[in-house]
């Protein structure tokens, strides 16, 4: 299923029967969306089973598990699944490995795309994404490879069969809360109205990459979030210009109005460190999503030159970039930690958001300005691409990072698994081949620290000259 | 794989994409959001079930372009390399006929 912008983010539940685990995933996940003002048109969340009789209704054990986390049981009805189902799935999450292997060895299209609900809460912990949703599978899946992780949860046992259900009824919830959070930031976004975008109530107007973002910050903390968000965005503040699109985000201790808040599609935070957490990915998933089709849209790192010379260092996230952007930054202009957006010749459109910084207490990342971290500014004039680097972190690596030159073919499988919409793009992979070919070709960067690439920078830099 | 599971012989296998790049002999494909990249067997086969063939058929047009393969059957290459397409959205099977 091509990648659409602006249609729902189809999710799937599957476990055996579909009148347990899954059932009960549906409704708690669809539960704690709605809560956050995220719909069915946004992100569509349904269930079937492997073994399932259409039909079927609900086991009392979930239907209590459902009601016992505040979600509706109602209406409920098992179905079986089918290839159909399978092909219109953007994401499959499933009850256990074992139900995992079953469903991937029945329907090989969701292959890649199937996770259990204990490796997804593993596989996203501490993962710093900011990517579209429908991205996400790919990146899950890149990141299990090579992981040992446990597939199931560690439960009651059987015997005890109540107990075993609520234990998995509380993981089930937890994992749900959990999820709706993250993807309410970086759901498709919701039609805004124009009357919405032209009104001149927001906190700031955020540049990124050429689309201009209005901020509004609301609640008891929202000046805090205001003054906090500046600081952190500074290099993208813009003082003047028409929203092309928007992010309501409040700060609030009180319970109340966060659900009020989030029933109305605002991200709804106690305190500014979430709230300033999700704002980086909301906005540049809503920036790349105005930007679906015209711009070439890298997950990538990016530095100049003082000549507006641009390298990207092309990764999937969580791999790096931004420790590699945070170190070239100090001696080259910091053009972006995240998403390198280029338009035609070449040009590249600057994204000087936050940088995630780990802190010094709890999982939260920091977000740190640009600015703060004494990165380089961008200098004046077009920026240029003329380099462009796969990199790869390898501690078996010297201090002299490994550099190959890759095939085309063999160097665009590996760009395209970390462009946003490729399918979207004009000519989709004729574009990405004019666009490697115009600048020398793809090169790979084998590394063990970030610094061991300064060196190389003069030599990338020239190469395309 | 258990004989239960085992493609036949007669069923019908299509290839489809969406943009693809030939360099060499191999092939770089997009389908639908995935992009894959072929060898020069995949791409063969790939190209020869753009308009639906047989497994034994598919599997006659790789020995005429590759030679008998040494180390096993040449339906279960085709097999193989079907079925390492099909969950990349590259191929899909049909049913007999």
């Amino acid at each position: 299923m091509p990648w659409e912008s602006g249609i729902a983010f189809r999710v799937l539940i599957v476990d055996a029967t579909n009148t347990g685990r899954s059932a009960a995933g549906e409704r708690l996940l669809r539960k704690h969306l709605w809560a956050r003002g995220v719909g069915r048109d946004r992100i569509r969340v349904t269930s079937a089973g492997l073994n399932a009789d259409d039909g079927a209704t609900m086991q009392d054990l979930a239907r209590d598990v459902i009601e016992e986390h505040g979600g509706s049981a109602q209406g409920f009805a098992a179905r079986s699944l089918s290839d159909a189902i399978v092909e219109a799935t953007h994401l499959f999450i499933v009850g256990t490995g074992y139900e995992r292997d079953e469903l991937v060895r029945r329907h090989p299209r969701a292959q890649g795309r199937s996770f259990t609900m204990s490796e997804f809460a593993q596989l996203y912990d501490g993962l710093g994404v900011a990517a579209p949703l429908h991205e996400h599978p790919a990146m899950l899946e890149r990141l299990r490879t090579g992981r040992d992780l446990a597939p199931d949860w560690e439960l009651p046992p059987w015997e005890e069969l109540e107990e075993r259900a609520h234990a998995v009824g509380d993981r089930i919830n937890e994992a749900a809360v959990w999820i709706a959070d993250a993807w309410a930031a970086m759901a498709p976004a919701a039609t805004v109205a124009p009357e919405r975008l032209t009104d001149d109530g927001a906190s700031c107007l955020v540049d990124a990459f050429g689309v201009t973002v209005a901020v509004h910050c609301e609640g008891a903390g929202g000046d805090a979030l205001s003054v906090a968000g500046r600081r952190a965005w500074g290099r993208c503040v813009i003082e003047d210009g028409e929203a092309d699109t928007r992010v309501d985000v409040m700060v609030d201790t009180d319970a109340d109005a966060l659900a009020e808040a989030r029933a109305r599609g605002v991200l709804a935070y106690p305190d500014v460190e979430r709230a300033m957490h999700h704002l980086s990915p909301a906005i540049t998933v809503r920036a790349i999503e105005q930007r679906v089709g015209s711009l070439v849209m890298l997950h990538a790192a990016g530095l100049a030159s003082p000549e507006g010379d641009v390298v990207g260092f092309v990764a999937p996230s969580g791999t790096g970039k931004t420790t590699l952007a945070r170190t070239l930054g100090a001696h080259y202009a910091y053009v972006t930690d995240e998403t390198l957006a280029i338009d035609v010749g070449r040009t590249v459109l600057p994204y000087p958001k936050p940088l995630s910084v780990l802190g010094a207490a709890g999982p939260m990342k920091d977000q740190w300005g640009p600015e703060s971290l004494d990165l380089m500014p961008l200098p004046p004039g077009r920026l240029r691409l003329v380099r462009l680097a796969l990199v790869e972190r390898d501690p078996s690596v010297g201090s002299e990072p490994v550099v190959d030159e890759l095939p085309l073919l063999h160097g665009l499988a590996h760009l395209a698994e970390q462009v946003s919409y490729l399918s979207r793009l004009p000519q989709q992979l004729h574009t990405l081949a004019d666009l490697v070919e115009s600048i020398g070709g793809l090169v790979r960067i084998r590394y063990r620290e970030a610094r061991d690439l300064l060196p190389l920078m003069p030599s990338l830099l020239e190469g395309a000259r | 794989m258990s004989d239960a599971y085992r493609l036949p012989d007669d069923a019908v296998v299509r290839s489809s994409w969406d943009d693809a790049l030939e360099r060499g002999g191999e092939m770089l494909v997009l389908a639908g959001n995935d992009v894959t990249l072929l060898s020069p067997l995949a791409a063969e086969a790939v190209l020869a079930a753009r308009h639906g063939i047989t497994v034994v058929a598919l599997a006659e047009r790789l020995v005429c372009a590759f030679g008998e393969p040494e180390d096993r059957d040449a339906g279960d290459m085709a097999r193989e390399v079907v079925l390492a397409l099909v969950p990349r959205g590259v191929m899909t099977v049909e049913s007999p006929e």
